[in-house]
């Protein structure tokens, strides 16, 4: 059994009158340790897969299990411990508290979870040990989108979700975040799963879910995935 | 503005009607409470100043002891200014109502200042001509004008009058000694009218010399009830006075050089009135003196015709019980002989008893016999019958057995016959043929012969027939011997028989002859007993008919004897009823005594003075009421600067918030607008219109709510306390326009300001989110010791407190506003409240019972019968006589002049079981010594006066005297200045008048409920009043009901501000907490994406409210203490002073409100919380 088991999986929005079928019968599983990419334009439902995979979205129909668990059966409060233990979030544009300090946001998470682990170290980790005590504001995007990272590592997820995770950041600095996701993924064996609509990233996935108008066009496995410094794009 | 704009605008306000419509009532509120509050000291102003001008208030006011004269009237009317002019008689006196002793606030008998009112002020108010000289109108409530000299018009005010001054009730004026005042003619008036005067708009009502020394109503007569010649009083209206407002300085400015110019003739007309009135007091004085010794030997005489009843009784009382012995001996005398007769008539009837009763013993014993004999008589007739018939039955058998010979003795014949004939035939002397008529003749005569002889005539032969007919002859011969025999035996037998019957028959008529005999004396018997009955009857009778006289006799006796007896037990109650009555007819007297020589001595002090008297010249605020109307009205206003400002910044700043929040959500729309080429002006005015709509709005609809709610209200608290008409509203255009012009100013400032910043940025920039505000240190973080030691949510909530310092502020201002307002409020209504419970209630400063106010003023030496006979009674715990006048104290460091009582115990060391002397702070008890007198706080406070400071205090005739103060007691209602009698006799060179007592009740009432006790009350009342020399008790519990109406009343201005504070709490805590959510929607999202569940993240935004709402309400109750202060002591009434403190149990419920408040507040939050949508807040960007 697949780490990541995606099975029939629907979602519907209801837009007045309008229903879009964000997810139209997703079928797809992922292997424990890997890095999948999700790629596919705008509107594919690529986002959607992955709110319900974290545990922020609900799905209408399907089933959905992350390490032999029918997350789509979860309850509110179990859905919430789920986000807390077990998965990791990097987002578009960081979502960083701008109040705290990247220490603080870091320990933001690390102070709920159960086994975190340091947040010190998880900084020194993704390249930020001396700037660990400016505000997000004090930092450049790159910086902000490591917090991000390591807001999502402190917590020793199991699964960490990224969601366009270079989409705000400039080439060279999307490359050296693009480097910490592979990195992570292959010395801490965590399931990574990213989204993006560049497909030209593809080659440093172990697996690539190609997604077409809310269904999933194309599932490549790659068994020589690229160092990430190797992709031009 | 584009069509498209138009239409986003007005989509704008829908789409976020909740926050529009949350800025109007915001908005609304504020101005509410700003131009409500603004507008009642305006209006009540304006309501008294209408009043004063329509009823033509005078602007000054003359007054002198000596009385004022048309010709002073002359002399004053010629000053430059003076415009009209009035003279006023009054008077003051005591009043009854119905007959009835009528008691006022404070417990003594009310006395009223009765004015004149002439036929042409009638005329001119009924004919509704503006006459000015007709001054200080009084304006009719109910009724009508009086018509006649016996009719008169009431006081309208609640608080002053009776409930008994209703029209038809008669009321009567009397001087103190009960009979009629010397200025009036006439003194009983039925009440035709009531009427309220602008000469009198508090229940203040000045002071007199009558009575307890305080005004308690007033009352106006026809002037022909006056028999004075001269004024008590002159009213002036000042040329031009109209023109300026009665509460301004200016006015009194204006009124200020007439007084001048009136009082410099005071000295020359007072000449004048001296000269003139100086023969006449001689002569009074005279007239009087001789009356005084008239009367004494009036006195004199009347008094021995009373001795001469006691000296009776006297006698009774010392020999009744020897008089009794010898009566009661001579009654036993008298019944002895009576006795005596009785007996005898009894004996003589027992006699007759006996006799009667052998007489029926006899009558009884003949009955028997005769009886007996009867019985005898019916036996012996009985046998005689059975004799008698045994007789007849044996003679019947005689007869029949000689009846049975002689038929045997014809058988015997004819057979002899028969036997002849045939002996014949033998012979042949007959033929056959005559033998067969012999045989045929025998079928008739023998027929049994015949039937033995037949045969044998057909075979016969005669000798035959005769030798067959012999035997027969022979049996019948035998038959008749023993026939014969027979006869013989039954003859015998009947004459035995005979001889029986004939002995029975003797002893029958013995029985008979008995029987008579007996039966006669049993007639004699019955005869004799009926005598003896009679005679019986007779001597019964006579017996009874003795005894009853005797007992009637008895009766009458007796009943004399006891009459005489119970004479003579009653002797001591008639006796101490005769020295009663002694008594009253001595203080009758005496009264009357004592009002000549009051009038001698009221002439004789006149004309003391009458040289060095001068007028009093006063302007308005000498009239009772006047100042402190005013003083009230100011007070509203000082308050009306204090609280509505609060109120209306707070407000504004709740606008700034809301719609800084809106134009920064709208940020990328106005991006758009501005990408798309509108103006600047075009894009402002969206916001503009949006937010100067909701204000003007909210704007009007608090001015039209404010306007009239809080002057309504306030004005309704003060109408306990004034007499004033309906309150005229007047509209405040200036505060309305001002707070429009604040509000609309503020609002488009702030919505300009606001979106300045936002115009200012290229529309590249605005298209993209806010840069988020970046996170800075905080100054705690500087204090690293104290840093380091924070846990690691308390630093973020600390850090998150001070990102928005303005919000903060705002938070904390909200809840330290409403905290604060809270307490003053509470505050407020425990000071009031505590005005009755500290005086009256619990641990009381006046803890007397009840007042017993007597007809004269009593002697201290030696109690007087009234006052021994209240203080013996049984639900009567204690007494103590006190003196009591009211008067005016004032000082030289203060202007207030005050109502005070001046209070002389006759035991000064019993003073405290009555009242509490004690101070506020630190519940010093002080005793009152000879070394000063003790005076109330309020009025230490009012006349600026301290420890060993002199305070003045005037009498009603304008006499002024001093006393050094030795403490200042805690007391809440009314003003008084203890003293013992030594101080009092210093300071006023007089004796104190002892006419009050004040008392306990007994202990035994101390667990009695509150039905029975009043009854208790009731009927002690009635007790004490009938007896003479007691003219009322009054309880203090009816005083504690005129003041709760007085603290109610200011309740209601309390309660508003408490709903005011509670709604404003609300707005501001949701409005402030529901942006604080919405601007943070993103991090809170971002929270439960990293796994917060619902209650940590509500818990998150809680800990900054929690600390806010901590800190807010400390700041709060800071600010309350202070606010309560500013309360208590610009809200102050003259008469009462406030509760100073403020109880543990109102910080403790304004606290528990506010948290209330603030708890709710968060539920709803804590809602909203758990409706923020992870996906949709995390959205990239829009």
């Amino acid at each position: 059994m697949s780490f990541i088991e995606l099975d029939s999986v629907y979602k519907k929005y209801n837009m007045g009158e309008v229903t879009i079928n964000a997810l139209d019968g997703v079928s797809f599983s992922v292997e424990q340790g890997e890095l999948c990419m999700v790629v596919g334009p705008s509107g594919a439902g690529k986002t959607t897969v992955l709110n319900i995979l974290g545990g922020i979205d609900d799905c209408d129909d399907g089933k959905l299990r992350v390490g032999g668990e029918l997350i789509n059966q979860f309850d509110k409060k179990r859905l919430a411990l789920y986000r807390r233990h077990d998965v990791g979030f990097v987002f578009q544009f960081y979502n960083l508290v701008p109040n705290l300090t990247a220490l603080e946001n870091v320990e933001l998470a690390s102070q709920i979870s159960n086994k975190a682990l340091n947040p010190a170290r998880v900084l020194e980790r993704v390249g930020l040990g001396d700037r660990m005590n400016n505000f997000p504001a004090q930092l450049s995007g790159g910086e902000q989108q490591r917090v991000s990272i390591a807001r999502a590592l402190t917590k020793n997820p199991k699964l960490l979700l990224c969601d366009e995770p270079t989409g705000a950041l400039d080439y060279n600095t999307g490359k050296q975040i693009l480097q910490l996701l592979q990195d992570t993924s292959k010395e801490t064996g965590m399931t990574v799963i990213i989204i993006t609509h560049n497909t030209a990233l593809t080659p440093m996935a172990d697996r690539v879910i190609t997604m077409r108008n809310g269904k999933v066009h194309r599932i490549a496995i790659n068994d020589n995935p690229l160092p990430v410094d190797r992709i031009e794009w | 503005m584009s069509k498209a704009l138009i239409k986003d605008t007005l989509r704008t306000i829908r789409n976020n009607f909740s926050r529009y419509i949350s800025i109007m009532l915001i908005i609304a509120l504020g101005t509410a409470f700003f131009v409500g509050i603004k507008a009642t000291a305006p209006d009540m102003f304006a309501t008294a100043e209408k009043y004063f001008s329509a009823q033509n208030l005078t602007d000054i006011r003359i007054q002198s002891l000596a009385g004022l004269t048309d010709d002073d009237i002359e002399a004053i009317k010629s000053i430059k200014g003076v415009q009209y002019i009035r003279g006023q008689k009054f008077t003051d006196a005591l009043v009854r109502v119905n007959g009835e002793i009528e008691a006022d606030i404070d417990g003594t008998q009310i006395s009223a200042r009765a004015y004149s009112i002439s036929p042409s002020d009638i005329s001119s108010y009924l004919s509704g001509s503006n006459d000015g000289a007709y001054m200080n109108r009084p304006e009719l409530i109910e009724g009508r004008y009086p018509t006649a000299l016996n009719e008169c018009l009431v006081d309208a005010s609640t608080l002053s009058t009776p409930d008994s001054y209703k029209i038809g009730n008669t009321i009567t004026l009397e001087s103190e000694s009960g009979t009629l005042p010397s200025s009036l003619s006439s003194g009983t008036f039925t009440i035709v009218g009531i009427v309220r005067s602008p000469y009198y708009i508090s229940f203040e009502r000045g002071n007199t010399t009558v009575g307890s020394g305080k005004i308690g109503t007033y009352i106006i007569i026809p002037d022909e009830a006056f028999n004075v010649d001269y004024y008590s009083e002159i009213y002036v209206n000042v040329q031009g006075a109209d023109n300026f407002d009665s509460y301004s300085d200016e006015y009194f400015e204006y009124i200020a050089p007439v007084i001048a110019n009136i009082s410099s003739l005071s000295d020359g007309r007072m000449a004048v009135r001296a000269a003139a009135l100086k023969p006449q007091l001689q002569q009074e004085i005279t007239e009087g003196e001789q009356k005084i010794e008239n009367s004494s030997s009036e006195i004199s005489e009347q008094l021995k015709e009373l001795d001469e009843t006691i000296a009776t009784l006297e006698d009774l009382v010392t020999n009744g019980v020897e008089k009794i012995a010898e009566a009661q001996k001579e009654f036993d005398e008298k019944f002895a002989e009576a006795e005596d007769d009785l007996s005898n008539h009894t004996a003589e009837y027992y006699a007759a008893l006996d006799s009667y009763s052998k007489q029926q013993q006899l009558y009884k014993d003949n009955l028997a016999l005769y009886n007996e004999q009867d019985l005898k008589h019916t036996q012996a007739k009985n046998l005689y019958d059975q004799y008698y018939n045994q007789y007849l039955s044996s003679r019947n058998a005689v007869d029949y057995a000689k009846q049975a010979i002689t038929t045997t003795e014809n058988l015997i014949t004819a057979a002899e016959a028969t036997l002849l004939k045939l002996q014949d035939v033998q012979t042949g002397a007959y033929s056959q043929e005559q033998i067969q008529s012999i045989i045929n003749m025998m079928q008739i005569t023998y027929p049994e012969l015949y039937n033995a002889v037949k045969a044998l005539t057909t075979q016969g032969l005669a000798s035959e027939i005769a030798t067959s007919l012999q035997p027969y002859l022979d049996t019948q011969k035998t038959n008749l011997a023993k026939q014969q025999k027979e006869l013989d035996e039954k003859s015998k037998a009947l004459d035995t028989l005979g001889e029986q019957l004939s002995a029975k028959e003797k002893e029958l008529t013995q029985a008979t002859l008995e029987l008579a005999t007996a039966k006669n004396e049993l007639d004699n018997a019955a005869s004799a007993l009926e005598t003896a009955s009679a005679q019986l009857q007779s001597f019964g009778f006579n017996i009874q008919s003795s005894n009853l006289q005797m007992q009637i006799e008895r009766m009458q006796a007796e009943t004399k004897l006891n009459e005489f007896k119970n004479q003579v037990n009653n002797a001591p109650v008639s006796l101490a009823l005769a020295k009663e009555k002694r008594a009253e007819a001595v203080s009758q007297l005496d009264s009357g005594l004592k009002t000549a020589q009051k009038a001698v001595s009221d002439a004789k002090n006149l004309l003391a003075k009458l040289d060095t008297l001068s007028w009093s010249v006063a302007d308005r605020n000498d009239i009772p009421g006047y100042e402190g109307y005013g003083q009230a009205v100011t007070n509203i206003e000082i308050l009306s600067n204090i609280f509505p400002i609060f109120f209306f910044i707070l407000s504004s700043m709740i606008c700034l918030t809301t719609l800084t929040r809106l134009i920064d959500e709208d940020r990328t729309l106005i991006g758009t607008y501005k990408a798309l080429g509108y103006t600047s002006l075009a894009i402002v005015s969206k916001y503009v219109i949006y937010s100067l709509s909701a204000c003007i709005l909210g704007t009007m609809l608090g001015i039209g709510i404010g306007v009239f709610v809080f002057p309504y209200a306030i004005n309704e608290a003060y109408s306990i306390m004034y007499t004033l008409p309906d309150l005229s509203f007047v509209f405040p255009w200036g505060y309305s326009a001002l707070s429009l012009l604040i509000s609309v100013g503020c609002t488009a400032l702030v919505t300009a300001v606001a979106i300045n910043k936002e115009l200012k940025m290229s529309p590249a920039i605005l298209m993209r989110p806010k840069t988020p505000k970046a996170g800075k240190r905080i100054i705690l973080e500087k204090i690293t010791f104290l840093w380091e030691r924070l846990s690691f949510t308390a630093k973020v909530t600390a850090r998150n407190l001070f990102r928005n310092k303005q919000r903060f502020a705002m938070t904390l201002l909200g809840i330290a506003g409403c905290t604060a307002l809270l307490i003053a409020s509470l505050g407020m209504y425990n000071s009031i409240g505590a005005i009755l419970t500290k005086q009256y209630e619990k641990d009381p400063i006046s803890k007397y019972d009840f007042q017993v106010i007597f007809t004269s003023t009593q002697t201290t030496a030696t109690h007087s019968y009234e006052f021994t006979k209240a203080q013996s009674d049984a639900r009567v715990g204690s007494l103590m006589l006190t003196a009591m006048k009211s008067m005016t104290a004032s000082s030289d460091r203060s202007h207030k002049k005050l109502d005070v009582y001046i209070l002389v115990p006759e035991t000064p060391a019993q003073l405290n079981q009555y009242i509490d002397l004690r101070s506020r702070k630190g519940n010093e008890q002080y005793e009152l010594t000879d070394s000063g007198a003790v005076i109330t706080e309020k009025l230490a406070k009012d006349t600026k006066t301290g420890i060993g400071d002199f305070i003045t205090f005037t009498d009603g005739d304008g006499n002024r005297y001093q006393v050094q103060v030795s403490a200042i007691a805690e007391n809440y209602t009314f003003h008084y200045i203890y003293m013992t009698s030594a101080v009092y006799t210093a300071a006023t060179g007089k004796a104190p008048e002892y006419q009050y007592a004040v008392g306990n009740l007994s202990d035994t009432f101390d667990n009695s409920d509150s039905e029975t006790l009043s009854n208790a009350k009731g009927l002690l009342t009635t007790d004490l009043i009938n007896t003479d020399g007691i003219t009322a008790v009054a309880f203090t519990s009816d005083t504690t009901e005129s003041i709760s109406q007085i603290t109610d009343a200011l309740s209601i201005v309390i309660i508003l501000f408490f709903v005011s504070a509670l709604i404003l709490a609300f707005i501001v805590l949701y409005n402030l907490s529901n942006i604080n959510i919405i601007e943070r929607t993103r991090e809170i999202a971002t929270l439960k994406v990293l796994g917060f569940v619902d209650t940590e993240v509500s818990s998150y935004i809680y800990r900054e409210n929690i600390f806010v709402s901590l800190f807010g309400m400390l700041f709060g109750v800071i600010t309350g203490i202070v606010l309560h202060y500013m309360l208590i002591s610009f809200t102050a009434i003259d008469t009462v002073m406030y509760g100073q403190t403020i109880p543990w149990y109102s910080f403790v419920t304004a606290l528990a409100i506010t948290s209330l408040i603030i708890v709710v507040v968060n539920l709803i939050l804590h809602n909203k919380l758990k409706k923020v949508d992870m996906v949709l807040s995390l959205k990239s960007v829009e």
